[in-house]
């Protein structure tokens, strides 16, 4: 096509194309100017419905003329083909330009894209995704702010889309982070990012990783723009400032208002000295935060302190390096087939390094949020000595692994290699770099140590990838996946009957079945029971075998098994944090709330950016009617993941007990869509419903739960706190007695679940937790 | 060059043509109102059932089985993340709705007033 003359348009490039066209850039040899065309693609072509929306494209934009319109001027049928003939925008985006962009430019862009968003919010229209590569500048200096997803959307699908997020991480707001939905002025605080980066030329939040920068949003205010680019006039950045207030209340309460400070300011500084105060600016507000921000601020200090102590005590640590992160191997093929592997191999090298006891290693759940992040970078926040990172490609049945490890410190590689090796030299291969790395530490490592770390519980390269992929489904957490991961499982152990571990993973899936997948706890954790005791059978030291047994026994509330199996995992590996998480549910639901707090917090210390053990935190912290505290808590989790569900409607049942019905009945209506309608969440939002008055409604969801609990999906518990917020004190024991014969895991809670507590002195339910052991 | 950096609309269109759209507004619901979409590919049912919370079956939500779904509606959109935050649904727009469903554009609106049912 290039270079031929359609109609009197001459073909100059191509731009690109999609699913629904393809756009040149040409020259309109009669008008003398550059235009973009706009084909439908052949196949297509043929569509009568095709054809008749590719024209509504076009007659419904060419009514519209403006000076910064993208406008669309003509619809032409040529030679059996259809195109669109649309202005062509000359210039960059903000994000080429943005290096070449001086102070006062920065204003002027600043204060016309103001005035876009004005005009925008005005008409009840709000952008959602403000950032530099929206917004383009053209060679006359103004800027015309652009909606790119329709184009994405139109070159790719027409059918309707689900699950995606709107907004880029680093220019969202706070409230977006956190899954609220957006205003006018989160393109405010949008606004501001982009000022920040015009002026400072780096991003107000600028993590290493997605969650970091989420986090960064929420809690953490930007560096002030002079540290980071003297010379940068204190009005500007206040109104910067402004806009990136934490608390959209706090923030300008209209785009109109951004535009007049900054023409203000524009119109006040020519003339001026350098670093002139305008007079006509409000003074900058006391930055008024909320209680828990400042607990964030504190925990960000602490966190400083520490690293100051870290890096202290470092210094007098020798040669060792006794910390290590083992980040997510990255799946250079790109093949989601063998996503399994790469995945695999990073979780077969954690688990073996965690057993050297001198040497702290993160956890799976901490490092895969790290994933494709800079090694450095990640050491830093994990706090870790050294980091080790990996590569893998594989070309049929040969792997190219290369791996690197590096001093966080000393900022320099400790060790690298490249392997190339066949497929069937696996499983040596992975032996020999986890023996390299724990060399290359320095650590000392006893004889025996190094004959544990090296063990090998099989020798079947196919039972060892049919476990590595049942880990790899067991991960994802959902009932299908579990279930696959099952099969995976038997496969690993049809095909190495004493493989040890595939018993393990067979265990943790029965063991959080019923949670997940709703099959009732007489049928799940029998099995969890004996997979795990048949781990044990064939290798009496594995702790996660005992912490899984523990907590079947805790499911089949056999209360002092369960503890002894976790004080004997503790004993054999005192760093694996789920042992602390499940120890810390037994504790709780005996009672024990001192002891709980003590060991959900050890699980926290060991996976800090664990959602779940966060959520437990902030349990600990209501079960002991540290109401706030528990709030400020849940509300970090959601700042690292804003889809984490349970913290919605578990923060539903805070604001409840609170009696802040409508925040709680809010709260569970999110905690429901977020979660896709779990039955969890379901049962808080009956809860909820019923305690606002809205009977209907509550009765409705009980209706539903009793559907899932007759499908098998729901336990009777969740029926039961329906019931609880209706006074259907009948209906409470219907559905407790009935998870009573389904021997349901779910009754743990009931000991000490605060929507419970009216039914404390009821004969009735004294008797029921004498039939579950735990009355005294 | 990159397509996705240059061919899209201007914000500025989208607000041009704002005053021109058919639309329903969220302001003019009322709860036991039902609102029968029709968008490119399926048909919706949106039924009022409180102040900002409706029940959407039809379409998307029938296909994953999910239907009635209780659910919010964030707006209306051109596709991008341009949001016409004031709209229940908006022809040749398409509804974003507080699951993060997204239609395909809409065709046809008819709104059934409470008690206008037979």
């Amino acid at each position: 096509m290039i270079g031929h003359t359609i109609s009197h348009y001459t073909i100059l490039e191509k731009l690109g194309e999609g699913g629904m066209g393809v756009v040149y850039k040409a020259e309109d040899t009669k008008l003398k100017r550059v235009v973009a065309l706009k084909f439908l693609p052949h196949q297509l072509a043929a569509s009568d419905q095709d054809k008749a929306r590719f024209h509504q494209e076009a007659q419904s934009a060419s009514a519209l003329n403006h000076p910064n319109v993208c406008t669309i001027y003509d619809i032409q049928d040529f030679d059996g083909q259809t195109f669109i003939v649309m202005e062509f925008v000359e210039g960059k985006t903000l994000r080429e330009a943005k290096y070449a962009i001086s102070m006062k430019q920065a204003v002027d862009i600043a204060a016309q894209i103001a005035e876009g968003l004005a005009a925008a919010h005005e008409r009840g229209i709000i952008h959602r995704d403000i950032k530099t590569d929206n917004i383009m500048l053209r060679p006359d200096g103004r800027i015309q702010i652009m909606d790119f997803g329709l184009a994405k959307l139109q070159g790719v699908s027409l059918l309707t889309q689900a699950g995606g997020t709107v907004g880029t991480t680093a220019y969202m707001s706070p409230e977006q982070v956190q899954g609220f939905e957006a205003d006018h002025r989160s393109d405010i605080f949008a606004l501001g990012v982009v000022m920040y980066e015009l002026l400072a030329g780096q991003l107000p939040f600028n993590g290493s990783h997605e969650a970091a920068v989420m986090y960064e949003i929420v809690n953490i205010d930007p560096p002030p723009i002079q540290a980071v680019k003297p010379g940068v006039e204190p009005d500007i950045e206040r109104i910067v400032t402004k806009c990136l207030e934490k608390e959209r209340e706090n923030r300008y309460q209209s785009a109109r208002e951004v535009a007049i400070d900054l023409k203000r300011f524009k119109r006040d500084s020519e003339g001026k000295p350098p670093n002139s105060s305008v007079h006509a600016l409000p003074p900058k507000p006391g930055r008024r935060r909320p209680a828990w921000t400042t607990v964030a601020i504190a925990a960000f200090v602490a966190l400083c302190v520490g690293s100051a102590a870290f890096w202290l005590w470092n210094r007098d640590r020798g040669d060792a390096l006794d910390s290590l992160a083992v980040l997510p191997f990255e799946n250079a093929g790109g093949d989601q087939n063998t996503e399994y592997l790469s995945d695999g191999i990073t979780e077969s090298i954690i688990n073996s390094l965690t057993k050297i006891p001198a040497l702290r290693v993160v956890p799976r759940s901490t490092v895969f949020r790290f994933k494709g992040a800079d090694p450095q970078e990640a050491g830093l926040k994990l706090k870790v000595h050294a980091v080790l990172a990996g590569r893998i490609t594989r070309q049929g049945d040969d792997l190219s692994v290369q791996v690197d490890l590096v001093d966080v410190e000393k900022q320099s590689q400790l060790w690298g290699q490249q392997y190339r090796r066949s497929g069937k030299d696996l499983l040596a291969l992975q032996d020999e770099i986890t023996n390299e790395v724990s060399n290359r530490l320095r650590l000392g490592v006893s004889g025996e140590v190094k004959k544990d770390v090296a063990k090998r519980y099989t020798d079947n390269l196919d039972a060892y990838k049919f476990y590595l992929q049942g880990r790899y489904y067991w991960n994802k957490r959902r009932a299908l996946e579990i279930q696959k991961a099952i099969e995976c499982f038997n496969q690993a152990i049809d095909l190495d009957p004493a493989y040890a571990l595939a018993y393990v993973g067979l265990a943790d899936c029965y063991a959080v079945l019923e949670q997940y997948a709703g099959i009732p706890g007489k049928e799940t954790f029998p099995k969890a029971i004996a997979a795990a005791s048949r781990a044990l059978e064939i290798d009496n030291s594995l702790a996660e075998a005992h912490t899984t047994l523990a907590f079947a026994n805790a499911g089949m509330w056999n209360w002092a098994k369960a503890e002894q199996e976790f004080k004997l995992s503790i004993s054999l590996n005192p760093n694996y944090p789920t042992t602390y998480h499940w120890y810390y549910i037994l504790l709780r639901t005996l009672g024990r709330n001192e002891e709980a707090l003590k060991a959900i917090k050890r699980a926290q210390a060991l996976d800090p950016l664990s959602p779940i053990i966060g959520l437990n935190v902030a349990m600990a912290s209501f079960a002991q009617g540290k109401y706030e505290e528990a709030i400020q808590e849940m509300d970090a989790v959601l700042a690292i993941d804003s889809s984490f569900s349970s913290a919605y409607y578990q923060k539903a049942l805070v604001f409840s007990i609170l009696g802040k019905r409508q925040e709680a009945y809010a709260m569970a209506l999110r905690g429901v869509a977020v979660s896709g309608r779990s039955s969890e969440a379901l049962s808080f939002l009956g809860y909820t419903a019923g305690l606002m008055g809205k009977r209907e409604e509550a009765l409705s969801v009980e209706k539903e739960l009793e559907q899932r609990h007759s499908n098998r999906t729901s336990p009777g518990f969740y029926i039961a706190r329906v019931c609880v917020s209706l006074g259907d004190d009948n209906g409470v024991y219907k559905w407790l007695n009935a998870d009573l014969d389904d021997h349901s895991g779910s009754l743990i809670w009931l000991s000490q679940d605060k929507e419970f507590d009216a039914y404390r002195s009821d004969k009735r339910f004294v008797d029921l937790l004498t039939r579950i052991g735990l009355t005294k | 060059m990159n397509i996705q950096a240059r061919y899209g609309y201007a914000l500025s269109t989208h607000v041009a043509q704002a005053g021109s759209v058919r639309r329903v507004q969220k302001r003019d619901m009322r709860v036991g109102d039902r609102l029968h979409v029709y968008t490119d590919n399926s048909l919706y049912d949106v039924y009022v059932i409180a102040d900002g919370w409706y029940e959407v079956s039809g379409g998307w939500f029938d296909t994953m089985g999910v239907a009635p779904l209780r659910t919010t509606i964030v707006g209306c959109t051109w596709g991008g993340s341009v949001l016409m935050a004031d709209a229940v649904a908006a022809c040749g727009l398409c509804i974003e709705f507080g699951n993060r469903v997204v239609t395909s554009p809409i065709r046809k609106l008819i709104v059934i007033r409470h008690g206008s049912e037979n």
